[in-house]
């Protein structure tokens, strides 16, 4: 069966093939490897490749896999689910655009209020994610439209927490 | 009653269990399922999450204390540890306060009156202002005075919070409006002041621990210049630099620190050490420290033991001949953070954990498997510590423990670390408080099992006759940063 996983945003094309002792060989990049396979748990597979024993830990989430191999962890996507939802919802390029914090946090201060006037740049609230303040700033010139939170609460990336109208002449030419 | 959570709660919590003495803890609410109400004898609920409406509210905690009839709060690091308004209230209420008495922690805590009291003691203090200064142009005038590269620090601080560096005056006045906001949020205190910033030191500290008898030793020193915003996260003892001529000077400026301010209990007397060999007072943490366990390892003491018995009014059980070092420990912090995105918190839940285990591995571990990280609090996670006969020994225990240490769910600095651990700078003991900046900027992990991984994320898809559903632990409805990635478009 053909793969194609995104790791580390590379994509990367493999072969696998199960075997009937139970086994797999998994080609890439023009080598082959023999993989024999325990499913220790749910989170722990124990592989030997090519002979060579490893422990492995996986957490699954949606399409993504966090893999961990002596510390390190590698975060897998199914490259072709990745596609299809990018191309469905526009995420990425919404995103740098909004107000949303980058991690799980708490609204510490908002720093402008509804019909003010940004630069990009400009702060615009402040967050605590573990006691750690960051500072969002507005991503283009224009005018405080809405905020949606208060200070106090709890906030999630990808939340919008201020709209801000962009002007007109600060948009890029098509 | 411990007035904290997490990990140290629970450390503090084991030592009383041993001495035979019942537990409270506290908690708020989003510390409910947190490993420190789980393993205590009596818990009580505080409050609400925010840590005003919990483990910074003296009203709540002391009344905790009444209705459980708890005799005594160790504090723990961090929220009360170093607030005199609650060591006073615990004085006045009749409870005993497992720390210092509040004149002292009033005293050290502001780090400018620290300041005064050591300079009259003869030990050496960094060139920098001796009180506090809320205005921006007074402190722009004192920078000047004292020279840039200046370091801007909370008078009530500690833990990094509240500090910037600032190299040129156009930065000034942004960096002192942040870090006053970050100490009154983190202090209820917005004071800063200035020191001159000392390019390229160690950061060496004393445990010392002293008896209300008057008698005060030190526990030898513990190297902690491997910071990342200005936290330590990497460290050890004995220091590379230490010599035994060097330590008994120091510990005996630790020890005159500690009689000049009438110390009692544990507390930690921080120093500089520049490229010369100086050393410099920096403040005093009148506190357990984090990093206490690495001390405990090679002394063979329990710290929170003595605290406990200091507490009650008993001398100290050794003198400063009887404490003996052997071997060498080193101790990793383990956050909730992204070490390839500018160490940066990562809160989420563990979706699964396993600990190392061996000789010589001390693992002090405030989560488990299917516990939701806050946001609102500190995130460190646990404390990996490693004793071994020799320093070459102890690195290898630490790689050895760090690659068997497997958390998911979070992000976590495990493979940094590995990759720090296994340097050559680390090696050498080239450990400055610059260290990462210098050897580890914009670190990434080098990902050369990636086959492997691509193999497990396949088997994996074939092992699995359902079609992916919320895997156990993941029905929050609260999204950790990649979970936001999504679910199969179905």
């Amino acid at each position: 069966m053909d793969y194609r996983l995104k790791i580390d945003e590379e994509v990367i094309a493999l072969q696998a093939e199960k075997k009937k002792d139970g086994s797999m060989v998994l080609s890439h990049a023009g080598r082959t490897f023999e993989i024999e396979y325990t499913m220790v748990s749910e989170y722990h597979q124990h592989l030997t490749i090519d002979g060579c024993p490893l422990n492995v830990f996986i957490a699954r989430d949606g399409n993504t896999k966090m893999v961990v191999i002596r510390g390190t962890p590698y975060y897998i996507a199914d490259a072709d689910a990745v596609e299809n939802r990018s191309r469905g919802k526009k995420r990425d390029q919404v995103m740098p655009q909004e107000v949303t914090p980058p991690m799980p946090a708490v609204v510490v201060r908002i720093l402008v209020s509804a019909g003010d006037e940004v630069k990009k740049g400009d702060s615009v609230i402040v967050v605590s994610s573990m006691k750690m303040e960051s500072t969002l700033v507005a991503p283009a010139d224009g005018r405080v439209k809405k905020i949606n939170v208060a200070e106090g609460d709890k906030v999630m990336p990808g939340q919008i927490l201020i709209d801000i109208d962009k002007d007109a002449a600060a948009l890029p030419r098509e | 009653m411990v007035a904290n959570r997490g990990e140290i709660a629970r450390r503090i919590m084991n030592t009383c269990r041993e001495m035979g003495i019942a537990t409270v803890a506290v908690y708020s609410e989003a510390d409910r399922k947190a490993i420190h109400v789980l393993k205590a004898d009596q818990a009580v609920f505080l409050g609400g999450s925010d840590p005003s409406e919990s483990y910074l509210n003296i009203d709540k905690i002391i009344s905790a204390a009444r209705q459980t009839g708890a005799e005594a709060i160790h504090p723990g690091y961090g929220f009360m540890a170093e607030n005199p308004l609650f060591a006073e209230r615990c004085e006045q209420e009749g409870l005993i306060f497992i720390g210092p008495p509040s004149k002292a922690i009033r005293e050290l805590g502001d780090k400018t009156i620290a300041r005064r009291t050591v300079t009259g003691s003869g030990v050496p203090v960094i060139p920098g202002m001796n009180k506090p200064e809320s205005d921006t142009r007074a402190l722009a005038g004192e920078a000047e005075k004292i020279g840039y590269p200046v370091l801007i620090k909370a008078a009530a601080g500690g833990g990094g919070k509240g500090m910037r560096v600032v190299t040129s005056p156009k930065d000034f006045q942004d960096a002192c409006a942040s870090a006053t906001s970050e100490a009154k949020r983190a202090f209820g205190d917005g004071s800063i002041y200035l020191e001159k910033y000392l390019a390229r030191p160690r950061h060496v500290e004393f445990q010392i621990i002293a008896d209300r008898q008057g008698n005060v030793i030190h526990l030898f020193e513990r190297e902690c210049s491997i910071q990342r915003r200005h936290q330590k996260i990497i460290e050890e003892t004995p220091s590379t630099i230490m010599t035994p001529e060097l330590r008994e000077r120091m510990g005996k400026a630790a020890v005159t620190v500690a009689k000049a301010s009438g110390y009692v209990n544990a507390g930690t007397v921080e120093f500089l050490v520049d490229q010369q060999g100086n050393f410099y007072f920096l403040e005093v943490n009148t506190r357990l420290q984090v990093e206490h366990p690495v001390t405990e390892m090679i002394t063979g003491l329990d710290i929170v033991r003595i605290q406990l018995e200091v507490a009650d009014g008993n001398p100290l059980p050794i003198t400063q001949k009887d404490v003996r070092s052997r071997g060498h420990s080193i101790e990793c912090r383990i956050y909730a953070e992204d070490p390839e995105k500018g160490f940066y918190p990562s809160p989420g839940r563990i979706i699964y954990m396993e600990k190392p285990s061996g000789p010589g591995i001390r693992n002090d571990c405030g989560i488990y498997s299917g516990f939701q990280v806050p946001v609102e609090y500190d995130p460190i996670l646990s404390k990996l510590i490693v004793y071994a006969e020799d320093r070459g020994q102890a690195i290898k225990r630490m790689i050895q423990a760090l690659e068997n240490y497997v958390i998911l769910g979070v992000k976590t600095p495990v493979p940094f670390l590995i990759d720090v651990l296994k340097s050559e700078a680390f090696a050498k003991g080239d450990t400055y408080t610059d260290f990462i900046d210098t050897y580890f900027c914009g670190w990434k992990p080098d990902r050369r099992e990636a086959d492997a991984a691509c193999a497990a994320f396949i088997i994996d898809e074939l092992t699995r006759t359902v079609k992916p559903k919320p895997a156990a632990g993941m029905e929050s409805t609260e999204l950790s940063p990649w979970q936001t990635l999504g679910a199969w478009g179905r």
